[in-house]
């Protein structure tokens, strides 16, 4: 994947959501800050990273608008950063993004809850829940593999 | 299934962003991490779903020179190993020798065409009876992260694998009638062993150890085998030359042959083989009585040379310098000679001195064992004291000892070392 699409569109949104909400100074100045480390950071493997975590700056800072535009940005910079990583080759790699999307949007309702502990104590328990099932499935397969029946 | 730096990375950029949540009260810090952590789970369900599939569709094909194979020899492999190509995963395939087996070259990997892989290597199958491959090892990584899985359904096992005997020479001489009546064959069986069991005859086999009524009974041709030791479960006791003193190649790999027939042999007679390794005064390993015969394999497939870190060639050994001040007296040393002050010398620092922590280990382990005799087995390089500390506890434990030594010039060595002890027996491997 071409890097100056997702890029572009990263900047694009930290800057609507400046403008369309409460952000300004403070979305423009994060996609400033984006923009140059997307310009001058090195060409290296480790490049995406570099672009996710300055994404992440602007894609909080939109927050101050609305989490709309987080949960957009956010989608957007990890499109790129599957991309970049080879991830996205196959349409079946691409259904599994497009439904890892719809989701995570599932997230967006917390924006209904005014502080943040009761859903970090919520999202902790679903990745601890998630990586359980993980474990479960993974040692299943161990299983079955060494036995040859479930 | 392990997280790569990736995974790491971007775990350290969901901590982040989540503890700036918790101190800002910011919902959108949240967010930013909580996408972030469901991302990395939503990875790790693609790659179990990836490697899944690769499980489910991989198949092997193994070409092997022969399915009857005699124990200890080469046998060479070319495995291939098909899988589906659509993965995005990186795969990397490794065929599994069989339990009792050791590697004897590296394995070669080609890739042949897409999901196509061929494995060249070779082994040695180090036990008798029927075996098959261990499988397959698939490992698989993506960005995120890897995972290495061991494949042992049956179907990737094959080809079953039939391992007869190898037949070593029984050293000594038979028993003849008198003199000049005494049959040189190295082949007939000592006195006090019996026939373990018989198997088909192969090409190569002495003619003297075939049975021929029961050849003649069922139309081929079948060999007696001989039991190692009769009477009870033997102690089995091998021992590692130093890596300064190692055989060679091939006259090490004879050892371990022999080593591993006895061991086979001891746990199909008896159902448990309780095996110390040592080197030196060092004890590398013990497997008590109860360990299973895949424990037993894998530990001696991994036998080699070690770094000896102990030697008791300083050490001298109460029981032994008494023995010796008793022979000085019993000669009638003169006063004040040599015999005398070589005497006194031994008493004042010898004589008296604890047993040497080796030989407390092995005394304990030799106890608990609950064996009725020592088997001994060493290539005979190097110091030998350690030998002498094992054969003694042996016979102060009441328990027959064998030691069988890698060559003439081994036993020789050990018969030379052993001489003061008459209850060992000496064979040469």
């Amino acid at each position: 994947m071409d890097g100056r699409y997702p890029a572009l569109a990263v900047a694009l949104l930290g800057l609507a959501s400046a403008f369309s909400g409460v952000s300004g100074l403070a979305g423009v100045a994060a996609v400033g800050v984006f923009c140059a480390v997307v310009f001058l950071s090195p060409l290296h493997s480790w490049q995406w990273y570099s672009h996710l975590a300055a994404g992440s700056l602007v894609a909080v800072a939109a927050g101050l608008s609305s989490l709309l535009w987080t949960a957009a940005i956010m989608l957007v910079l990890l499109a790129w950063v599957e991309g970049d990583l080879g991830l996205l080759k196959t349409p079946k790699d691409r259904r599994a993004y497009v439904l890892f999307t719809v989701v995570a949007l599932l997230f967006i309702p917390m924006a209904g809850l005014r502080h943040v502990p009761l859903p970090l104590a919520l999202l902790l328990a679903a990745a601890l829940a998630g990586v359980g099932v993980l474990a479960v499935l993974w040692y299943r397969l161990v299983w079955t593999s060494q036995k040859g029946e479930p | 299934m392990k997280p790569s730096p990736a995974a790491e990375g971007g775990a350290v950029l969901a901590v982040a962003l989540a503890a700036y949540a918790l101190i800002f009260d910011d919902l959108a810090g949240l967010l930013a991490a909580g996408t972030v952590l469901f991302f990395l789970v939503f990875r790790g369900a693609v790659f179990l779903h990836g490697i899944s599939h690769l499980a489910a569709t991989i198949s092997v094909e193994r070409a092997v020179g022969k399915r009857i194979v005699r124990q200890g020899s080469l046998l060479a492999v070319e495995t291939n190993v098909s899988y589906d190509p659509g993965t995005a995963l990186a795969v990397a395939v490794e065929d599994l020798i069989p339990a009792v087996a050791v590697a004897a070259s590296e394995q070669k990997s080609r890739v042949v065409g897409p999901g196509r892989v061929a494995l060249r290597h070779s082994f040695r199958v180090m036990a008798a009876g029927d075996t098959s491959f261990g499988g397959i090892e698939l490992v698989a990584k993506d960005p995120f992260f890897s995972a290495t899985l061991s494949l042992r359904k049956p179907a990737l096992k094959n080809p079953a694998l039939r391992v007869t005997p190898q037949v070593l020479p029984l050293s000594g001489r038979g028993k003849g009638h008198g003199s000049g009546d005494e049959e040189g064959g190295s082949l007939r069986l000592l006195k006090g062993q019996e026939t373990r069991g018989y198997r088909e005859y192969i090409t190569g086999d002495s003619l003297d150890l075939v049975d021929w009524k029961l050849s003649a009974k069922y139309g081929e041709m079948y060999v007696r085998e001989a039991e190692g030791l009769s009477g009870g479960r033997p102690f089995i006791v091998v021992d590692l030359p130093d890596r300064n003193d190692a055989p060679e190649r091939d006259a090490f790999d004879r050892y371990a042959l022999a080593v591993n027939g006895a061991v086979q042999g001891s746990f199909t007679k008896f159902g448990s083989c309780p095996l110390l390794i040592l080197s030196g005064g060092d004890i590398v390993t013990y497997i008590p009585p109860g360990a299973g015969e895949k424990e037993l394999f894998q530990t001696l497939a991994g036998i080699r040379p070690v770094e000896r870190s102990v030697h008791l060639y300083r050490y001298l050994d109460p029981a032994m310098a008494r023995a010796r001040i008793r022979a000085l007296r019993r000669e009638g040393a003169d006063p004040g000679g040599f015999g005398e002050s070589l005497s006194s010398t031994i008493s004042a620092f010898g004589g008296d001195s604890v047993p040497v922590i080796f030989r407390q280990q092995v005394a304990r382990v030799m106890r608990s064992s609950g064996a009725a005799s020592v088997l001994l087995y060493t290539t005979a390089l190097g110091d030998l004291s350690h030998i002498v500390q094992v054969v003694q506890e042996a016979q102060r434990q009441g328990m027959p000892v064998t030691v069988r030594a890698s060559g003439p010039a081994g036993a020789g060595a050990v018969g030379r070392m052993l001489a003061a002890h008459e209850a060992a027996t000496v064979e040469e491997v």
